[in-house]
C-alpha cells in the first residue's frame, strides 16, 4: 500500500493556501464594496479626479475643449517613455489622432521634425510622467522654439 | 444607479444571447443551467461581438444602436428556436448529499464574493491598467468614433497606434457596450463586462472539474482560482483591468472542456469552434493556441469527438480566412515582427542557448510575487506530485490533453522570449499572463491531482462526480 504522508502533506498545504487566499479576496471585496459605498453618486469627472489627480484631469479636459474629436495633434514624450505617459495621453485624448515624435530629450533636428509633422496637426502635446498636466503648445511656437535652442 | 444598470446591460448584452445561442448545442443544453451561464456569456461575446466585427469589415455596416440591437435580437431568436425545437428534457441530475450541497455553497460563495467585488471595482475607478490604456481601450475610441473596424487612425500608416494590427474583438464589444448604453467619453461601461470574465472563468471550470473529479476538488480548484489576486484583483492582467488574457484564458478553455467532455455531439464542435474563433480575434496568441486546443482534442479517443474537433476546426478555419483579410488592410508600425523573427536559424539553437537570458525572470516572476499569487505556484505542484496518478490508466485520457492545453502559452511564450531582442523586459511583464491564459486546463488538472490526493490521504473518502452527465 502507498504512503499517504506525502498527499497528506500536500492538501494540508493547500488548505492553508486557501485559508490566506480566501481571506485576502474577501478582504480586497470588502474594500471594493466600501469603496463603493463612499464613491456612489460621484460624476466620471470626479472618479478621475480621485485616480489621476486635479491638474491632470483638468488639462485633459482643456486639451479636449482645445482640439476637435476628428482632430490630430503631435505627441511628444515629456519623460522617459517606459514610464507610460504618452499611452495615457494618447488614450484620454483619443479618438484624436496622434503622431508620436519620441522623448523630448533625443528629439530630432528641427528640419527633419518637421517633415514627419502631418499638415493636420497644428498641436503639440507632451505628456509627463506620474500623472504631471500635459502641455499644449501650437505647433509653430514648438517648432520656434525648438529653433531658438538649435540655434544657441 | 444608471451607471449600475449600464453596466448591468452591458453583460446583458452579451449573456442573453449567448444563453439562448445554447440552445442550439445538444451538449450545452443538458448542462445545468448556472453553469451553462458560463458558456453561455462566452459564447455571446463570442458571436454578438464576432458578428459585428465581421459586418463591419466585410459589409461596412457602421456600428451603431441598429446593428448592435438588430444582431443580439437575432442571435437570441436563433436560439430560442433551438430550445422550442429540442422540446423540454431533463438532464439526469444527481443529488449531493446535504453536507457536500452546504460545502458546495460555501466555496460557492467565494466565487460569487469576489465576483461582486470585482464589479464594484468597475463601478468605482476608471482604467488604471497599463495595456487597457495603451492599447484596448484607446482602439476602441478610434472604433467606436468611426463606427468601423477599419477607422482612419489605424489604417492610415501616419498615426500612432501601438499594435495595429492586433485583433479587435474585445474593443468591439467595448464599443458594443458603450453605444448600445449610449455612454458618454469618460462613462467606461464596458468595465462591468471585463469583470464578468471571472464568473464565466469560474463556471466553466466548476463545470469540467466537478464532470472529471467530483464536487469537493471542483469546488476546492474553484475556489483557489477565485481568490488568486492575479486572477481577480490585479489591473494588470486580471479581472480588475481591461487586459484581453483573461478573455483569451476563458475562450480556449471553454473550447477545450467542450471538446475533451465525454458525451459529446459534433454539433457542439461549432460551438467549440466559436470559442476557439473567439480566441484568434481576441489575441495573437489565440490562432496557435487554438491549433493547441484541436491537437489536444484529436489526442483524446473516439470517432465522435474527432467529428467534434472536424466541426471546430471548419467553423476556426473560416474566422481564420476573415482575421487574415481584415489584418491584410491595416499597415504595420509598432508591433514586433514576429513573423519574420521565427526562422530555423534565428530558433534553434536559441531556444536552449538563450534560456539564461530569460529563466531566472520566469523563475522570479512565477515564484517569487507572493503579492499576485500567495504563493500558488509553491503548492500546485506539491499537489500535483501527490496526484501523479491522473496520468496512468483511465484519467490519462484527460490529464495529458490538459497539461498539454497548460503548456501550450507557456510554449509559446518561451519562443517569444527565444527571439526578442529583451527577453528579460520582455518576460518580467508578459510571463504571468501566458500563466493566465493557460491556466482553465490547469485548474482542471488541480482538481484531478485533488481528487486522487484525496483518494490516497483518506481512502475511505467517496467522489461524488457526475460521470453520467460526461
Amino acid at each position: 500500500m502507498r504512503s499517504s504522508v506525502f498527499p497528506r502533506l500536500a492538501l494540508g498545504l493547500f488548505a492553508v493556501f486557501l485559508a490566506i487566499s480566501i481571506f485576502q479576496a474577501a478582504r480586497a471585496s470588502g474594500r471594493s464594496g466600501l469603496l463603493l459605498l463612499q464613491a456612489r453618486g460621484e460624476t466620471p469627472s470626479e472618479e478621475r479626479v480621485r485616480a489621476y489627480g486635479p491638474e491632470y484631469t483638468r488639462a485633459i479636459a482643456e486639451i479636449r475643449r482645445t482640439i476637435p474629436e476628428d482632430g490630430a495633434y503631435i505627441l511628444i514624450s515629456g519623460s522617459p517613455e517606459a514610464e507610460g505617459a504618452p499611452y495615457w495621453v494618447k488614450y484620454d485624448l483619443a479618438p484624436r489622432r496622434a503622431v508620436y515624435l519620441g522623448e523630448l530629450g533625443s528629439l530630432q533636428p528641427v528640419e527633419r521634425l518637421r517633415r514627419r509633422m502631418p499638415r493636420a496637426a497644428r498641436w503639440v502635446v507632451i505628456a509627463y510622467d506620474a500623472y504631471r498636466p500635459p502641455l499644449l503648445i501650437e505647433r509653430f511656437r514648438f517648432v520656434q522654439e525648438r529653433q531658438r535652442r538649435q540655434g544657441a | 444607479m444608471r451607471e449600475l444598470l449600464a453596466h448591468l446591460g452591458g453583460v446583458a448584452l452579451f449573456a442573453v444571447p449567448g444563453c439562448a445561442l445554447t440552445g442550439l448545442f445538444p451538449g450545452l443544453r443538458a448542462t445545468p443551467w448556472l453553469r451553462r451561464l458560463g458558456y453561455g456569456h462566452l459564447l455571446g461575446v463570442a458571436a454578438v461581438a464576432g458578428t459585428l466585427y465581421a459586418l463591419s469589415a466585410l459589409l461596412g455596416v457602421p456600428l451603431r444602436r441598429p446593428a448592435i440591437f438588430g444582431t443580439a435580437a437575432a442571435l437570441t431568436a436563433a436560439g430560442l428556436v433551438g430550445y422550442l425545437r429540442a422540446g423540454r428534457r431533463e438532464g439526469i441530475h444527481r443529488r449531493l448529499p446535504f453536507r457536500a450541497r452546504l460545502a458546495a455553497l460555501l466555496l460557492a460563495l467565494v466565487g460569487a464574493g469576489v465576483s461582486a467585488g470585482l464589479f464594484a471595482e468597475a463601478l468605482v475607478f476608471p482604467l488604471r491598467d497599463w495595456d487597457g490604456r495603451m492599447h484596448w481601450a484607446a482602439q476602441a475610441r478610434y472604433i467606436r468614433f468611426e463606427g468601423s473596424v477599419l477607422p482612419l487612425a489605424v489604417v492610415r500608416g501616419q498615426w500612432y497606434i501601438n499594435h495595429p494590427r492586433y485583433p479587435v474583438l474585445l474593443p468591439v464589444a467595448q464599443v458594443a457596450v458603450l453605444e448600445a448604453t449610449g455612454a458618454g467619453e469618460d462613462e467606461l461601461f464596458f468595465r462591468g463586462l471585463y469583470a464578468s470574465f471571472l464568473p464565466a472563468f469560474l463556471l466553466v471550470l466548476y463545470d469540467g472539474a466537478r464532470r472529471w473529479a467530483g464536487w469537493l476538488p471542483a469546488g476546492l480548484a474553484t475556489a483557489a482560482a477565485a481568490s488568486i489576486p492575479f486572477l481577480t484583483f490585479f489591473v494588470d492582467g486580471g479581472a480588475a483591468g481591461s487586459y484581453s488574457d483573461l478573455p483569451l484564458a476563458c475562450f480556449y478553455g471553454a473550447a477545450l472542456v467542450l471538446l475533451l467532455r465525454g458525451r459529446v455531439f459534433p454539433s457542439d464542435g461549432i460551438a467549440a469552434g466559436l470559442l476557439l474563433g473567439a480566441a484568434v480575434l481576441t489575441k495573437n496568441e489565440g490562432t496557435i493556441l487554438a491549433g493547441f486546443a484541436l491537437l489536444a482534442a484529436a489526442l483524446g479517443p473516439g470517432l465522435r469527438r474527432r467529428k467534434t474537433s472536424l466541426a471546430a476546426a471548419a467553423v476556426l478555419l473560416a474566422v481564420l480566412a476573415f482575421f487574415v483579410y481584415w489584418r491584410l488592410q491595416i499597415p504595420n508600425r509598432q508591433d514586433e515582427n514576429y513573423e519574420e523573427r521565427v526562422t530555423v536559424g534565428q530558433f534553434f539553437p536559441g531556444a536552449l542557448t538563450r534560456i539564461p537570458d530569460f529563466g531566472g525572470r520566469i523563475l522570479i516572476q512565477t515564484f517569487l510575487t507572493w503579492d499576485r499569487w500567495l504563493g500558488f505556484w509553491w503548492v500546485a505542484p506539491l499537489v500535483l506530485v501527490a496526484g501523479r496518478g491522473v496520468f496512468q490508466g483511465r484519467r490519462a485520457a484527460l490529464s495529458w490533453p490538459l497539461l498539454l492545453g497548460f503548456a501550450a502559452p507557456l510554449a509559446l511564450a518561451w519562443g517569444a522570449y527565444t527571439v526578442h531582442w529583451q527577453p528579460d523586459g520582455l518576460a518580467r511583464v508578459t510571463w504571468e499572463r501566458f500563466l493566465v491564459q493557460g491556466s482553465l486546463p490547469f485548474f482542471l488538472l488541480l482538481a484531478l491531482a485533488l481528487r486522487e490526493a484525496l483518494q490516497r490521504a483518506s481512502p475511505g473518502w467517496r467522489v461524488y462526480s457526475n460521470r453520467s452527465r460526461g
